[in-house]
């Protein structure tokens, strides 16, 4: 490989780990990082900062834009914190209960909305609930720690949920329909398996002493407080109904039409947001993620340098070279996979790894690896509070809502606190994502 | 006696601020009750009524009549007819679920100021479906008029001294009295509490042009 090769891939691994280092400025970090990038293809002569640019995966930015704008008129109807309530209602206010419902529940909501977007609605009924009832430390870094996880589980159980799978369909590397009939039962399995693991062997509840009391008195206030909440048929309706219309597009559009998933998003996303007038246009222009567009544009502007510059079809040849059986180095790109994802997070991790997946399905099924490599990334982003964005805001609202203990002490939950509850989930998700990828390359 | 979680007055200072304490300690004396009975509710009143006046005098009611004190809005419904906007300073949920939709032409605000600690505001106002307008403590004169009434709440009268929530005392003030033409106090709990109102502050009751 020629020196001017390196260049692009150095400057992606510096920044990398710079934003991993220095989260609070991992947006000029990655947007730095992609000029540089920018710089050097144009001035080895790779590639020109056009070239570079007309590589990004648009389509990819605009579902993003797009869902999250639904999102926002999905929460602006108020519809989740209502189904949050009936759910702490139907589980008696028992903390295991509480946990299986609430992680059952932002599985379902993560698969439909962005992982943000799920949080900032589900997790306030249960921090009401936490504050109120039993707040031991143990009970809230399991039960909230789950919830993230279920959140990122979710996020890869359909095409919409999440970034990997979005970009998956974007990409047209594989159909809505085909993504979500493969990994939706393997994010079930992954989701039972770690409810499972959590309940028998962590068992968070161990040692805490039941109070009906203190459970009916905690139920009562989360109702209280939730009264006469209502779903605002306005917002919910047209969202509904739109999200209803993308997904039968999404699932029967024939190919032949060249109406690409991305332009389903956006003539959707529009006719919604046109239904509801002025509430329509006040979100799409004070309500677009810019941070996530602009992190994501750097991102895949380095990663289009990368591959200009040769260096993935180099990792894919070395993969292939491997002294192993194809599916050993199926087993080999995974587990690197859910490793890089974690020290990366998930936006690094999948689009760069997408490219290095792409050169195994020229040896084993094509759905098998993205699947594979959706579920690794899945694994990563839930070994650290860190390797997914939502971690950081679980533990503002976690922080935010000031849980105290028996004692009065304040209850943590930061990076060592999820510590024990992300290797966990790493090691089950992890390990669902290979047994998925042996299972189906038989 | 009655073991009661180690929790129950922090939990109680947390549904306050949000709800109200009147509507609050209802609840606490229902399920108290519901839980232990009478002596559940007295062993409540005995470990948190002084550090929470409000709750120990709805348990006190509770305890004298076997029932928790009730809510009557047409009075205050009656008073605030004829206004033009209606500003609430304070807040109890029980109390503005009845008087709200009591009121279906007259514009009701909500004054956004707790000290009892952080507030979901959205939250508090999803519950009365867009009838309930927030207004930031700056906007207070925008709320003022010829007909327009301030409502606050009222836990029991000494005398001539009312107890009333801190915020109270924070808006009213010789300025802000001559801007709105009435001034409501909507006592809550008639009588008033029975230990040292700690939480709570006291104002004239001259203050008010009415108190029902």
């Amino acid at each position: 490989m020629a020196p001017q090769q390196l260049i692009p891939p150095s400057v992606l691994l510096v920044t990398l780990l710079a934003q991993a280092l220095l989260p609070d400025l991992r947006l000029l970090i990655v947007m730095t990082g992609a000029a540089l990038c920018c710089l050097a293809t144009s001035v080895t002569g790779v590639a020109t900062t056009g070239a570079l640019l007309a590589d990004v995966p648009w389509g990819v930015l605009i579902i993003l834009v797009g869902l999250g704008l639904l999102a926002e008129l999905l929460a602006a109807g108020r519809v989740f914190g209502p189904l949050a309530v009936r759910a702490a209602v139907a589980s008696g206010g028992r903390p295991h209960r509480l946990r299986l419902a609430f992680a059952v529940g932002m599985y379902a909501v993560s698969g439909l909305v962005n992982n943000i977007t799920a949080l900032v609605l589900v997790l306030p009924v249960l921090l009401v609930l936490l504050r109120t009832g039993d707040a031991r430390p143990r009970t809230v870094h399991w039960t909230v720690g789950t919830l993230l996880v279920a959140c990122n589980l979710g996020g890869a159980a359909t095409p919409i949920g999440d970034f990997p799978a979005i970009l998956l369909l974007s990409r047209g590397s594989m159909r809505f329909t085909d993504y979500l009939v493969r990994a939706l039962p393997a994010t079930l399995a992954a989701l039972a398996l770690l409810l499972g693991c959590v309940g028998l062997l962590a068992r968070p509840e161990r040692g805490a002493v039941d109070d009906p009391l203190a459970r009916s008195l905690s139920l009562a206030v989360t109702t209280a407080l939730h009264r006469r909440v209502r779903p605002a048929r306005g917002p919910v309706i047209p969202a509904v109904l739109g999200l209803g219309a993308m997904l039968l597009a999404w699932t029967f559009l024939p190919d032949r039409l060249h109406v690409g998933p991305e332009l389903v998003c956006w003539l959707g996303v529009c006719v919604v947001l046109l239904a509801r007038g002025r509430q329509g246009e006040r979100l799409a222009r004070t309500r677009v993620d810019v941070e996530a567009v602009l992190f994501l544009l750097g991102l895949f502007v380095m990663v289009a340098a990368v591959r200009r510059a040769g260096v993935f079809d180099a990792l894919g040849a070395w993969i292939l070279e491997l002294p192993l059986p194809p599916r050993g180095r199926l087993v080999v790109f995974l587990a690197l996979a859910g490793v890089l994802t974690g020290l990366f997070s998930a936006g690094p991790g999948m689009a760069a790894l997408l490219n290095v997946g792409e050169a195994l399905t020229r040896e084993l099924p094509g759905p098998s690896v993205y699947v594979g490599l959706a579920l690794s990334v899945c694994a990563g982003s839930s070994l650290f509070l860190t390797a997914a964005t939502s971690g950081p805001l679980a533990q503002a609202l976690v922080e935010r809502a000031d849980l105290r203990d028996g004692e009065g002490r304040p209850v943590r939950f930061g990076f060592l606190q999820f510590l024990p509850v992300g290797l966990l989930s790493f090691a089950v998700i992890e390990g669902v994502a290979i047994a998925y990828g042996l299972l189906t390359t038989q | 006696m009655t073991a009661l979680p180690p929790s129950l007055g922090r939990t109680f200072l947390l549904a306050a601020g949000e709800l109200g304490f009147f509507s609050a300690a209802r609840i606490f004396v229902r399920e108290t009750s519901a839980a232990y009975g009478p002596d559940g509710v007295r062993a409540m009143r005995e470990q948190h009524g002084r550090d929470y006046s409000v709750l120990d005098g709805v348990a006190a009611r509770y305890l004298d009549t076997g029932a928790l004190p009730g809510v009557d809005a047409t009075r205050a419904a009656e008073a605030l007819r004829d206004a033009s906007r209606v500003l609430v300073v304070g807040f109890e949920a029980d109390a503005l679920d009845l008087l709200v939709p009591l009121l279906p032409a007259v514009p009701a605000g909500l004054l956004m100021q707790r000290s009892l600690g952080p507030v979901d505001w959205d939250r508090v106002l999803a519950n009365f479906d867009d009838r309930l307008t927030a207004v930031p403590f700056d906007d207070l004169q925008k709320w003022a008029g010829s007909r327009a009434a301030l409502l606050t709440f009222v836990y029991g009268t000494a005398g001539s001294l009312a107890h009333v929530s801190s915020e109270w005392l924070r808006v009213m003030g010789p300025d802000v009295r001559p801007q709105f033409r009435s001034l409501l106090g909507w006592d809550l709990l008639p009588g008033g509490p029975e230990v040292y109102p700690r939480w709570l502050a006291t104002a004239d009751v001259a203050t008010f042009s009415a108190l029902v």
